[in-house]
């Protein structure tokens, strides 16, 4: 019997998908003799949490620290470090920016693999397989844990939830400690804000041909007409007209919307790297040879700054 | 202050794809003959953070990469750049494509040495992309990490000051010196090096470590294709003006 720490970061834009996609992990690895339990970090300011499949869970804690410390990338490596003692040989958690902190500090303190970017978690021969893309998604690269320690953050498909029931949970407090690392404050990023892309069920997402950062502004007043989430390609953030937490593909943030736009994105792999697991993919670009057409649901090929006018016009 | 850069030696982030195949074994991804290779770009931005940190606060700058003598031009980049010193610590390919082997090489080197004061590396490398090793030899100097940094703030010779990258905001943390960095792109521009510092920079003496790499290793790779492309049945072309296919992309989104 193996011991395994699903982590997850409760806050006010928490979907109930992730709640689903843990329980059914933690459901899988069942199989591979893992007894899961599940840690909460709680930011919504509540005292309890309705823990979404929580049956699928032997044990469910949830914590709040005793004061601001962010989005916990760095409260969570002593939370998780204690909570995950010896007995435990897996911990795993979303491929989020802060589990992105914590999480390889954690796996470093146990010398355990850590897998970044895991699409699959598989049980074969009584053990677990950890899959994810490598060398800019152009080759997957698989992982057979046996016996070892891993620490794995899931970036793949939202997952059904197993049977099972829902469950209610107090949060205690657990102090921050006074580390090396003191979090002093949150300064709002320097973009339009809106609808976090993490679990966002739609996506507008700019790319180079948007053409620069006033252009930008378009976008971002689309996106908040039609109650979408702000993503960008690279090449787009690396313009500066958004910050890097929109970005969206092999080294961003992989998202499953039920409609994702793609404006001005030529479809480069790195970026169809991160949305394979949208439902719909509506793609609007003036080169009608565009690889992002090969890939996409419906296709739009005109120069995107007429067309979203026009669109905004009809709202 | 004394600082120390990781760096690391990549394929081109460009590289076409059908120089890129996996071994018959399925244990090694094997790269074309001709294929390109250059620094991984984070630590561009991590050499750039230390450059400018020498100019405001004054420090010294290692340079540090564990390979063999192909990633010495890197480390004569970071030099013409404004590094002070570079140390190769010889690492053989294999042990290279571990991190457990790469971190436990770069640990041994550092501890040689007195503790730097500040480790900047990048947040991740371009071919492997797990972003490990630099918290695997924070771990090994002892020493807390924070990820992604997109600005500093101050530092001095106790504290420095930064800007994390989170999903909706960037957080400002003080860390108590000894600390790791582990920067994004959004943190500087990398300066390109003058035709007096690159003259400088190829007479300079790289200093070459040897290492032992024992103890941990990481559970061997497999390696497979690409997953297949997104499945579509056929993509429906919207036709018509401007206002046809406005009309048809707000239909797609519900509205
Ligand atoms: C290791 C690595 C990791 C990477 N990770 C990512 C990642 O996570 N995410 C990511 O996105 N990229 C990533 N990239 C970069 C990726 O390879 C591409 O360079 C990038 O996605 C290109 O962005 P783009 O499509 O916006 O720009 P371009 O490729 O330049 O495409 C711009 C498109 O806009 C169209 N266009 C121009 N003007 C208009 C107009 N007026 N109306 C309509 N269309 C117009 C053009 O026809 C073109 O197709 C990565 C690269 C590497 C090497």
């Amino acid at each position: 019997m193996k011991n395994a720490l699903f982590v997850l970061h409760n806050s006010a834009d928490t979907r109930s998908s992730e709640f689903a996609t843990l329980a059914a992990i933690a459901t899988s690895i069942g199989n591979a003799g893992y007894s899961s339990d599940l840690l909460i970090l709680d930011t919504t300011g509540s005292s309890s949490v309705n823990v979404k499949h929580g049956s699928a869970f032997r044990n469910v804690t949830a914590v709040a620290p005793d004061k601001a410390v962010g989005d916990g990338a760095d409260y969570l490596v002593h939370i998780v470090g204690k909570a995950a003692s010896a007995a435990v040989s897996l911990v795993v958690g979303f491929g989020t920016i802060s589990n992105r902190n914590w999480a390889p500090q954690v796996a470093a303190s146990f010398s355990a693999e850590f897998v970044t970017a895991c699409e699959l978690i598989e049980v074969a021969d009584n053990a677990l397989r950890v899959t994810g893309p490598v060398m800019g998604a152009m080759v997957q690269k698989t992982l057979s844990l046996g016996d070892r320690n891993a620490v794995v953050l899931y970036s793949g498909e939202n997952l059904a939830a197993p049977e099972g029931t829902d469950i209610v949970v107090e949060v205690s407090r657990e102090p921050a400690e006074q580390g090396a690392v003191r979090f002093v404050a949150s300064e709002a990023l320097p973009d339009s804000g809106g609808i976090p892309l993490r679990g966002a069920s739609k996506v507008i997402s700019g790319g180079l041909g948007i053409g620069s950062g006033e252009k930008w502004r378009l976008i971002e007043e689309f996106a908040a007409k039609v109650n979408a989430a702000v993503g960008a390609s690279r090449a787009a953030v690396e313009m500066g007209w958004v910050p890097s937490s929109r970005q969206v593909g092999f080294s961003g943030q992989k998202v499953s919307p039920d409609v994702y736009v793609a404006v001005g994105i030529s479809g480069a792999v790195h970026h169809l790297a991160g949305i394979g697991g949208a439902k719909k993919i509506v793609a609007i670009n003036k080169d009608p040879e565009a690889s992002i057409f090969k890939i996409a649901d419906v296709g739009i090929v005109g120069d995107y700054e007429q067309i979203v006018a026009a669109a905004m016009r009809k709202l | 202050m004394d600082i120390v850069v990781l760096i690391k030696k990549v394929p081109d982030p460009n590289l076409p794809e059908q120089f890129v195949s996996i071994s018959d074994a399925q244990d090694e991804v094997v790269l074309h003959a001709s294929s390109q290779y250059s620094i991984n770009l984070y630590d561009l931005n991590a050499v750039e953070a230390a450059i400018g940190l020498k100019e405001s606060a004054g420090a010294t700058v290692t340079v540090v990469t564990a390979d063999d003598a192909s990633a010495d031009q890197y480390l004569r980049r970071a030099l013409a750049m404004g590094a002070d010193n570079a140390i190769r610590v010889e690492l053989d390919d294999k042990s290279r494509r571990d991190s457990f082997k790469t971190a436990q090489a770069l640990v041994s080197a550092l501890k040689q040495k007195s503790i730097p004061s500040l480790v900047i590396a990048g947040r991740q490398s371009s071919d492997e992309d797990a972003g490990y090793v630099p918290y695997l030899v924070a771990h090994g100097l002892g020493i807390p990490a924070l990820a992604p940094i997109v600005s500093i703030k101050s530092a001095s010779e106790r504290t420095i000051n930064v800007g994390k990258l989170a999903d909706a905001s960037i957080d400002e943390y003080e860390l108590t010196l000894p600390a790791m960095l582990l920067v994004s792109n959004e943190i500087n521009k990398p300066r390109t090096p003058g035709l007096k510092g690159v003259m400088a920079a190829k007479k300079a003496t790289i200093e070459v470590v040897a290492s032992e790499p024992g103890g941990v290793a990481g559970v061997p790779s497999k390696y497979s294709p690409k997953k297949g492309q997104r499945a579509i049945e056929a993509t429906k072309f919207i036709e018509g003006s401007d206002e046809d296919k406005a009309a048809a992309l707000l239909a797609a989104l519900d509205k």
